[in-house]
């Protein structure tokens, strides 16, 4: 009986709770999970090609994203392409839509374009509100389709807010639901993170789920990414008619 | 050393590291579908909005959650689904709208009131929510928050309802819900009932105390408990202010200020003599008013009075009607109904501070809005937040849910509808305060239900006339007592016979046009439980609410008719096996239960006739325990199966028909479900809030889990053929697959839910549905389906979810859809693909770098009439169409190809001359076939440009998205669009035969390459045809 006494307490003060987790914890765990905020700051530029997926509907996507926010999406369908670009420089976002007939280019309203405005194209939320002087607090845990994760929540100064969903084992930022507030109304978001791979030195997901109701609206599948390539800012700007 | 002993101890205690248990989260993609219904809404207690923008409110209900719009009701979301649905009070931080706090527990009193548990805040407008305190005081009437300062923050708590207790009174927090004192406290029966702070002067505060008690067979509101309270140094202190309140002893009061002349208040007290009362002088004398029947009707459960926000004199009395007085309280009017009729009984009233012509009124059957200080009301339509006491079926197709509703009637509507189950799809058969309902499903015509005080009606929906069917005694018999929610139950084996109960159990074969008494008293007849006509207290109450010694649950085997159980509220459980000629009460049998515990639902087994789950509920005397038994001896023994996994006392257990150890029980607090024969229960949560789920059935053709919800209507959760296949083993698998019932190959009837000026409740899917299950959640790799035909060739692919536990992913049936020839706009056809054709399919499930498949098969549905001719040339038209699509896209190709090619060498060679002119006659020849074969002109105006593409479109549309044989007409187009095709292809085999070799000859003259025209094969790999 003595022998097997250390044992029962090994064991009670395995069952006992957890002591309780700050959110400077769990920011510091996703940093070092997907490859440290070093690796991250070191990229200038990403390209990334693959699938877009409505339903069944899939169709071609490429995109090229540049500090300190430029952005090029491309999207090609029945052979008509669309074109969806914000010039980081002139704080102007503009669109190309072929699909009713006309190629055009047009500016975006303020609605579409007050997403780029942050200039997050490489980074997420978590490893730079600090810097960027936005407030955060840990809420507490919540269950994400059969797993327990952190809910972090990140107030930016002009009241939106943001929720982002940290795996308690793997650290990984499983989603994100954001809340951007306009006139009129407030618009919801949530994005899915999975099929997570490391690639030069960092961890990215390579499926990325636009989500309604806990159920995927619309998925991007990256087939390929590729790193600081040589990139022409006239892809960005807004195109003048001459 | 140690590792062996770790072992050895682990194998002592039967632990095992390994064993994976089936928790909520894992059921979570088999959301419950809510199907309203929002017609009639539901009973609305508590109403708040952010004062400086009115688009934004908050609803609190008896038992449906908190629901929050943000664009002034166009949109109502629920915000509070993790927590106990009834609300008490509600109240907005004016300061900080983004904080709000729920007091949970409603308070009016009725015999059927739900309980809480405790006071919530939200500091982010809803997204979240933390409990802050009062947990154990079962109901909350107000929230009143310091305008000086809004962490100080009183609340009235009246404290439960059945029992004595201490947690009661009037609770006060100075930092933010983080910590509360009791600071008014009377005795153990005796609550707070409502709270106001002066908007003036945060030191004086007023407070009513109330003593009242609810027992299964009475209630009594009033006491030396009672009393109305002032204080001014914010609670500290207290003192009675009744100065010219009339009669001894006082009942409920309630309470209001005018926020202008905080000197000025007003209460309705409950005495013998109830009455309004002003005072002028913050209290310390007050001098009666009216004494109308509208101000002094059932002050126990209508305890609200408001002042408009401008005018002191000018008063609002939300209660059985609106009442408003313009005298200060002298004289009512009743508010008309000029925008069409109101819904009585009124508890919740918010009136626009900026704005007081604008009113939103919460009543028991929904949330109406005023724009004219009270004269005219509309109905928001889209709060699907009815109280349902119990649902039926039948066995159609779509099959329809019955049930009826508190204060809200009876009605039915089907589980599916083309654009979703709508406000429309309600039908309304029977009044007043409806209970069960039951379709005869001997006669499709007849629906069987009834209105409180055991008005059992027979209604013909061909004639909608109702006839009333209810048992009177005999010459000699004592007045019949039913029970206010009696039950009107249908024999499980032949649909003509139907039960109902009064405390004799009534049998009737001919739909109620006489009824056979099958059975003496079966209640215990205790004449202290039967004198209702006194219940009530000060003021009396005798609705019917109080019905006591009834018959509450009637069953009969399903597997021998001539046995039948039944249970009494007042706690005989009672069993007859021999059709009713004897009955033995078996309540005595069941250990660990206490004496006359009311018996709420009986379900005998379709497995065994000895076997018999029982509920039984004592939350009418204090107990809020669950009690859920089984015997499997006839009665003789019962087991306990509650365990402290259920929360909440029991309404209903259903034993599944097809998985004997697979166990439903709802609770005041939600579904819970056991897969061990009730070892182990799990709350059921995916889109199933806490809400009580008073009634649960099991379909039988389509397995659908049917819930009644007394505060979220009827949820349907569909297909348990998934559920009931998690076994152990199931559970430790990494993947596999789950059956499902069976789905037909169909183009869809009834689509997704579209909410037009009301609420829609979805649909389920049409679509093939694949279950699966995932040991883990899958974080790397991508999860997929991919699907093939016999001959293996894939034929359709759809993303996978990738949750932990139970998955359903759906298909819907269709192959790729055809390359279209590219223009300037979308072709229609490009996204549509034809049905696939009957037969044999494989479907891979793909995670990762692991896979597993299985065998599916497509049919149509044999219930279907269209001949198999038809289908098949259908299915024979459809391809002709694709191919024609496909063979003008590749046309296309070829063209565009050779133009970009011969582009791109006379671009890079703009010096020869020669090449110029060749390459200008070429693109002309190309252009002008192209521009016949598919839409050219850019513009976003519509062009209404019709060329080959989109005319075979037209006809492919048709054709494709029909479940029948082509018209004559769109036979004879296609055989003349094909033609058309053919001499396309000629001329465009002409261009890339003649042109382009001359084209092809000026090339090799200047020493270039020449163009070679694609073919089919590089079509395909430009298309990425797979």
């Amino acid at each position: 009986m003595k022998r097997l006494l250390p044992l029962v307490l090994v064991l009670f003060f395995l069952s006992g709770t957890a002591p309780a987790i700050t959110l400077d914890e769990i920011i510091s765990n996703h940093l070092k999970a997907i490859g440290g905020k070093d690796s991250w700051k070191k990229i200038q530029s990403m390209k990334t090609s693959g699938k877009n997926l409505f339903g069944s509907f899939e169709f071609p996507f490429s995109q090229v994203v540049k500090r300190p926010g430029y952005s090029r999406l491309e999207v090609t369908i029945q052979g008509l392409t669309m074109v969806q670009a914000y010039d980081a420089k002139s704080q102007v976002g503009w669109m190309i839509n072929p699909f009713q007939g006309s190629k055009e280019p047009r500016k975006m309203n303020e609605e579409q374009v007050k997403g780029f405005k942050d200039g997050l194209v490489i980074e997420n939320e978590l490893a730079v509100y600090k810097e960027k002087g936005w407030k955060a607090e840990y809420i507490g845990t919540d269950d994400l389709e059969g797993v327990e994760v952190y809910q972090i929540m990140i107030m930016k100064p002009d009241g939106d807010i943001s929720y982002h969903f940290i795996d308690s084992e793997t650290w990984l930022l499983l989603k994100t639901t954001s809340m951007v507030k306009f006139e009129d109304k407030e618009v919801e978001s949530e994005t899915q993170y999975s099929d997570f791979r490391t690639v030069n030195g960092i961890v990215m997901p390579f499926i990325i789920e636009s989500m309604s109701g806990g159920k995927m609206v619309s998925q991007v599948k990256i087939d390929n990414v590729e790193f600081d390539i040589p990139l022409e800012e006239e892809k960005f700007v807004f195109p003048e008619k001459k | 050393m140690k590792q062996l002993f770790i072992l050895f101890f682990c194998a002592l205690s039967g632990f095992s590291f390994s064993q994976t248990k089936l928790t909520s989260a894992m059921l979570g993609a088999y959301t419950g579908r809510q199907i309203g219904s929002a017609e009639m809404s539901g009973r609305i207690t508590a109403i708040d909005a952010v004062d400086n923008n009115s688009r934004i409110f908050y609803v609190g209900t008896a038992g449906g959650g908190v629901w929050k719009t943000t664009n002034a009701g166009s949109v109502f979301k629920p915000v509070f689904d993790k927590y106990c649905q009834s609300v008490g009070a509600l109240v907005v931080d004016q300061k900080n709208p983004e904080v709000v706090w729920v007091g949970t527990g409603e308070s009016n009193m009725r015999n059927s009131v739900s309980i809480g548990t405790g006071l919530y805040k939200t500091v982010d407008g809803g997204r979240n929510w933390r409990k802050v305190g009062l947990d154990s005081t079962e109901h909350i009437s107000k929230i009143a928050i310091d305008p000086s300062n809004p962490d100080v923050v009183y609340v009235a708590a009246p404290g439960p309802l059945w029992s004595n207790s201490k947690h009661r009174g009037l609770y006060k927090t100075t930092d933010g819900g983080n910590s509360w004192s009791k600071i008014l406290f009377v005795d153990a029966k005796t609550g707070c009932a409502d709270v106001i702070v002066d908007p003036k002067n945060s030191n004086i505060i007023y407070a009513s105390t109330w003593e009242f008690r609810r027992t299964p067979w009475s209630f009594s509101s009033g006491g030396k408990g009672s009393g109305l309270f002032k204080s001014v140094d914010a609670g500290k202190t207290w003192k009675k202010i009744q100065n010219g309140f009339d009669g001894q002893e006082l009942g409920r009061i309630c309470l209001a200020i005018s926020p202008v002349e905080t000197n000025k208040l007003y209460a309705i007290a409950e005495s013998k003599n109830t009455a309004l009362y002003a005072t002028k002088d913050g209290g310390e004398s007050w001098v009666k008013k009216s004494t109308g029947m509208n101000v002094t009707w059932r002050p126990f459960y209508f305890s609200l009075i408001m002042v408009d926000p401008v005018d002191p004199n000018r008063i609002y009395r939300p209660a059985l009607n609106l009442s408003i007085s313009t005298d200060g309280g002298e004289s009512f009017k009743e508010a008309s109904f000029e925008g069409g009729w109101v819904h009585s009984d009124h508890h919740a009233l918010w009136i626009n501070p900026n704005n007081n012509n604008h009113l939103i009124l919460g009543t028991d059957g929904g949330v109406y809005f005023s724009l004219d200080k009270g004269n005219s009301w509309t109905m928001y339509k889209n709060l699907p937040v009815s109280q349902f006491y119990h649902v039926s079926y039948d066995l159609q197709t779509p099959y329809n849910v019955y049930g009826g509703l508190q204060d809200n009637g009876s009605w039915f509507a089907p589980s599916q509808s083309p654009g979703g189950i709508q406000n429309k799809d309600w039908t309304n058969c029977g009044g007043g305060d409806g209970f069960w309902v039951q379709p005869d499903l001997s006669d499709p015509d007849i629906i069987y239900s009834e209105w409180q005080g055991g008005n059992i009606q027979r209604y013909n929906k061909k004639t909608n006339q109702s006839k009333g069917i209810k048992p009177y005694p005999l010459p000699g018999e004592p007045k019949l007592r039913f029970n206010w929610n009696a039950p009107i139950v249908t024999s499980p084996t032949n649909p003509k016979i139907i039960y109902f109960g009064a405390q004799y159990l009534y049998r009737s074969g001919n739909k109620g046009d006489s009824w056979e008494k099958t059975s003496p008293d079966l209640t215990t007849n205790n004449p202290l439980k039967q004198q209702q006509e006194k219940s009530g207290g000060l003021s009396v109450d005798n609705s019917g609410a109080e019905n006591h010694c009834t018959i509450f649950a009637i069953c009969e085997s399903p597997l021998d008719a001539n046995m039948i159980w039944v249970g009494t509220d007042d706690g005989n459980l009672q069993l007859t096996k021999d059709g009713g000629k004897s009955w033995s009460n078996l309540s005595r049998n069941v250990k660990g239960l206490p004496l006359n515990t009311w018996v709420s639902s009986i379900d005998a087994s379709p497995f065994d006739k000895n076997t018999a789950f029982v509920t039984f509920d004592n939350h009418a005397m204090g107990d809020m325990k669950p009690y859920v038994y089984v015997t499997r001896d006839a009665g003789k023994s019962w087991q306990a199966l509650a365990t402290k996994d259920i929360q909440g006392y029991a309404h209903k257990v259903k034993q599944d028909p097809v998985n004997a150890d697979l166990l439903f029980v709802g609770t005041e607090l939600g579904l819970y479900m056991s897969m061990d024969a009730g070892k182990s229960w799990i709350r059921y949560s995916a889109n199933v809030p806490p809400v009580a789920v008073r009634d649960i059935q099991i379909h039988p053709v389509t397995h659908d889990l049917i819930l009644g919800t007394h505060g979220r209507g009827i949820i349907i959760i569909d297909d348990l053929t998934p559920v009931r296949s998690m076994s152990k083993e199931v559970l430790e698998k990494e993947m596999s697959f789950l059956p499902s019932r069976p789905s037909f190959l169909t183009t869809g009837m009834y689509g997704s839910a579209f909410p037009n000026g009301g609420y829609a409740g979805p649909n389920s899917t049409e679509e093939y549905v694949i279950n699966y299950y995932l040991k883990n959640r899958i974080l790397k790799g991508e999860v997929r389906l991919d699907f093939y035909d016999d001959k293996g060739n894939k034929v359709g692919s759809t993303p996978g979810t990738k949750r932990k536990g139970l998955n359903q992913v759906t298909w819907d049936m269709r192959r790729k859809p055809p390359r279209v020839a590219e223009g300037v706009k979308l072709d229609f056809s490009g996204f549509f693909g034809p049905l696939c054709n009957e037969g044999t399919y494989t479907c891979k499930l793909i995670v990762g770098d692991k896979e597993i498949e299985q065998k599916i098969e497509l049919k149509f549905n044999p219930r279907d009439i269209t001949p198999r001719s038809e289908r098949e040339l259908q299915a024979k038209t459809v391809e002709e169409l694709f191919s024609m699509q496909e063979d003008l896209a590749f046309l296309a190709f070829r063209l565009k190809s050779v133009k970009e090619q011969a582009a791109s060498v006379s671009g890079s060679n703009k010096e020869n001359k020669a090449l110029q002119g060749q390459y200008r006659i070429l693109e002309k020849k190309i252009n002008d076939l192209y521009t016949t074969l598919v839409a050219s002109i850019e513009g976003t105006n519509i062009t209404g440009e019709e060329k080959l593409r989109e005319r075979i479109s037209e006809v492919y549309g048709d054709v494709v998205g029909f479940e029948g044989k082509p018209t004559q007409s769109q036979i004879d187009m296609i055989s003349t669009l094909k033609k058309e095709l053919q001499d396309a292809e000629k001329k465009g085999n002409d261009i890339m035969e003649k042109d382009l070799a001359v084209f092809n000859k000026t090339l090799s003259g200047s020493k270039l390459e020449n163009i070679p025209v694609p073919d089919r094969a590089a079509f395909d790999k430009k298309t990425k045809k797979n």
